[in-house]
């Protein structure tokens, strides 16, 4: 009975080779489990093993294409951190704050140096200009501003 | 949805209580190249699920944990109308009183 598990068991990881890489270890498991808990004898148990080359490919035909997979794993990660936020609402409210602190202040210092030193000044040619100075009208004294 | 014959003797061992792979080969008499393939299809359109067993509980009793399948609401529906199918198809079948 030993050997013919054991043989089982080999004919199970052969057939596990067609198998998508996602699905390979619960295939395993689910194959394994069955022949651990089978009751049957040795060439009932080494037979029924043999199925698992047409369940292996039935896996592989239904199995979703990358681009679905791709997919699937978005919304997943989208709902485990939805669920993740309902189940801890502290750590969800110290998220937000810290991400509307760091954008205002992003905002806020981006606006100011777009203001002072991005914006062309309000007059034209406004890019020739090298200094501003002074003009006293009685003198005629020139300063700097 | 209809069922081909062998999904229907599937659907009608989980229906009984049958939940995992081997026990519905025994209940049905299928060979396991057709039983899993079918529990594959149904599970893919929704007729079937699978749930894992807990893996606490199953190492606590020092054994692997066993995935089980069950009906869906779809496949309860699927199952009640291919039996009906195949009553209807077992009169057609049957011989005539003899005279």
């Amino acid at each position: 009975m030993k050997l013919a598990r054991l043989l089982a068991r080999g004919l199970v990881r052969l057939a596990a080779v067609l198998v998508p890489s996602s699905y390979h270890d619960r295939f395993v498991e689910e194959w394994d489990a069955e022949l651990w808990h089978a009751s049957v004898c040795p060439t009932t148990l080494v037979r029924r093993s043999l199925g698992a080359f047409q369940d292996a490919l039935a896996t592989r035909r239904l199995a979703p294409s990358p681009r679905h997979r791709g997919n699937m794993m978005f919304w997943q990660v989208v709902r485990f951190a939805f669920r993740s936020f309902v189940q801890r609402p502290l750590w969800t409210v110290v998220v937000l704050a810290t991400l509307a602190v760091g954008i205002g202040a992003n905002t806020a210092i981006f606006s100011l140096v777009h203001t002072v030193l991005v914006r062309p000044l309000s007059y034209p040619d406004s890019g020739a200009l090298v200094k501003i100075v002074g003009r006293n009208l009685d003198t005629g004294e020139l300063r700097n501003i | 949805m209809k069922l081909s014959y062998p999904s229907t003797l599937v659907l009608q061992a989980l229906s009984k209580g049958h939940r995992y792979g081997f026990e519905i080969m025994d209940f049905t008499d299928l060979p396991s190249g057709t039983t899993y393939p079918i529990l594959r299809r149904c599970e893919h359109k929704e007729l079937v699920r699978s749930r894992w067993e807990k893996p606490s509980q199953a190492h606590a009793d020092g054994r692997p944990a066993r995935r089980y399948y069950e009906l869906t609401e779809a496949g309860r529906e699927a199952l009640v109308a291919a039996l009906e199918r195949i009553v209807a198809q077992q009169e057609i079948l049957a011989p005539e009183p003899s005279q």
